[in-house]
């Protein structure tokens, strides 16, 4: 049972991998638009080589998916922490599976940017506009996920995730803060593609997964110490 | 790293010496460290831009107040070294006498908050909205996030200071932690107001 | 330095600080070069002085010191080049 667990808590890393490798096939990365390009050149992005763009971010929207076993097996640590009253666990889960939507229906949106050449332009910078600020805005599900993870180990006292974790989870959260931002301004740090939204946002949310990842699979280990101490009782 | 990570209420010493573990709650530092990064993050942008428009900053920083903000530093400082005062009462179990120091300290990040509300209303009056000039941008941001962390420190001193009231017994790193905090939002400031209000 | 400074005489020197860099170093009078040095030195010396008497990492593991007390002389450090022109 251990090993399909730790196959579980890769899950992080590898959603971070492969919506990355993603975002590179479709041209978001290395340096993503941001909000004050022309129309003409947002239309050119999607309309240019159409099928690149759409298989990019259809390998980004598999690769979002990839996180729900580890975000799974987070609520499931939450749980042994907390016993009978999960309150913290299933918030967790909870808002673990609307971050999941948030950050997988942007891909589509983008990709739908680029199923029709034809389309007309200011519809192609709507659909832009529309997966760019909702992948970065929508932030307050994230938030509360970080935050109830973070309250769960720091009332625990029985450290199945080290302390740190939880600060880091906070840090996460306030990372995230900033990205509100986006909707006041067209170019600089604080626009979509700049250092506090896109470069912040995306540097905290990939440290949120690895160390999540690396915490779940210590957590692992102790786990298999429980279910011994449970059957040696029964 | 493992020193590091150890648990600091066993056996932290309340003397002199080395002690084997940082201050505050175990894991606290990794919060510390992650905000120290984006406030330098923040600082480096901040100056980056103002190296490409010198005149236009320049101008933008003599809006400012910096007497405001020259006792608002010293009005932080203060705060500080009562919240410091409060922790050595708290090691000597004068519990009555950290509450005192507790409730100065939440009373000097009160008037930090008030002053700094009258700075932005002043500030707002005079028309230096952020679309006005990049600097106020960097300025409501800077000052925005501090001014946050001002407030939720307050919060947390609070906080021991009725938990204190209610349970008198307990260790102390759960309130060495909040001081820790507290002095970041200090030495913060320490940072953001030459950089902001006094670097011509 | 082992003997520890008593929290209120920290506070005499971070204010004293204080009121040199805001009141004194700032005038127009001064050259603007030789302030921003000045201002931002006195300033990474305050934070250090917060940081190893206040939060108490004077008595902390030498791998945090150095850390957080390099982070202490880099920001200002890199501040003075990027404002210097």
């Amino acid at each position: 049972m251990k090993r399909i667990l730790d196959i579980a808590a890769l899950g992080g890393p590898a959603a971070v991998v492969v919506t990355l490798v993603g975002w590179l096939i479709a041209g978001m990365l290395p340096l993503p638009m941001g909000p004050g390009e022309s129309t003409p050149d947002v239309v050119s992005f999607f309309t240019e080589e159409p099928n690149r763009v759409m298989a990019g971010f259809v390998l980004s929207s598999i690769g979002v998916v990839l996180m729900i076993p580890m975000l799974v097996l987070v609520s499931v640590h939450l749980l042994r922490m907390e016993g009978r009253v999960p309150l913290m666990a299933f918030t967790q889960l909870l808002a673990a599976a609307v971050t999941v939507v948030i950050n997988m229906f942007p891909q589509l949106i983008f990709a739908i940017a680029a199923f029709r050449t034809d389309r007309d332009p200011g519809d192609i910078v709507l659909l832009n506009d529309l997966a760019w600020l909702l992948l970065f805005t929508g932030i307050t599900p994230f938030m509360v996920q970080n935050v109830a993870i973070a309250l769960a180990i720091l009332r625990d006292k029985s450290e199945v995730f080290p302390r740190w974790l939880a600060y880091l989870n906070l840090l996460v959260a306030f990372a995230f803060i900033p990205d509100v931002l986006a909707y006041f301004f067209k170019s600089g740090p604080f626009a979509w593609n700049g250092v506090f939204v896109f470069w912040l946002a995306l540097t905290a949310y990939c440290a949120f997964l690895v160390a999540m990842s690396y915490a779940c699979r210590k957590a692992n280990e102790t786990l298999m110490v429980d279910r011994d101490v449970v059957l040696a009782k029964a | 790293m493992s020193a590091l990570m150890e648990r600091s209420d066993q056996g932290a010493p309340a003397g002199k010496g080395s002690r084997r573990t940082m201050p505050g709650m175990d894991g606290f530092w990794v919060f510390v460290a992650g905000d120290l990064a984006m406030f330098t993050l923040m600082f480096v942008t901040f100056a980056l831009a103002r190296a490409d428009d010198p005149a236009g900053f320049e101008a933008a920083r003599l809006t400012l107040d910096a007497d405001r903000g020259g006792i608002n530093t010293l009005v932080l400082l203060t705060s500080s070294a009562c919240i410091a005062s409060a922790l050595t009462a708290l090691r000597r179990d004068a519990v009555g006498q950290a509450r005192r120091w507790i409730l100065a300290g939440v009373g000097g990040g009160a008037v930090f908050v008030v002053l700094k509300s009258l700075e932005y209303a002043a500030g707002f009056d005079a028309g230096h909205a952020p679309d006005t000039h990049e600097f106020y941008v960097y300025y409501l941001t800077l000052t925005g996030v501090h001014l946050g962390h001002v407030v939720a420190g307050c919060v947390l001193l609070l906080g021991f200071w009725v938990r204190l009231g209610r349970r008198p017994e307990g260790g102390v790193v759960g309130f060495e932690t909040a001081a820790v905090f507290w002095h970041l939002v200090d030495f913060l400031w320490l940072l953001i107001f030459p950089l902001l209000y006094l670097a011509r | 330095m082992l003997t520890e400074r008593p929290t209120w005489m920290t506070w005499g020197l971070l204010a004293a600080a204080s009121i040199v860099t805001t009141w004194i170093l700032s005038a127009d009078s001064v050259d603007r070069r030789w302030a921003l040095v000045a201002i931002f030195v006195v300033a990474a010396w305050k934070v250090r002085l917060v940081m190893t008497d206040f939060i108490e990492l004077r008595r902390a593991p030498l791998l945090g010191r150095l850390a957080f007390e390099g982070w202490a002389v880099l920001v200002p450090l890199t501040l003075v080049v990027l404002l210097w022109q």
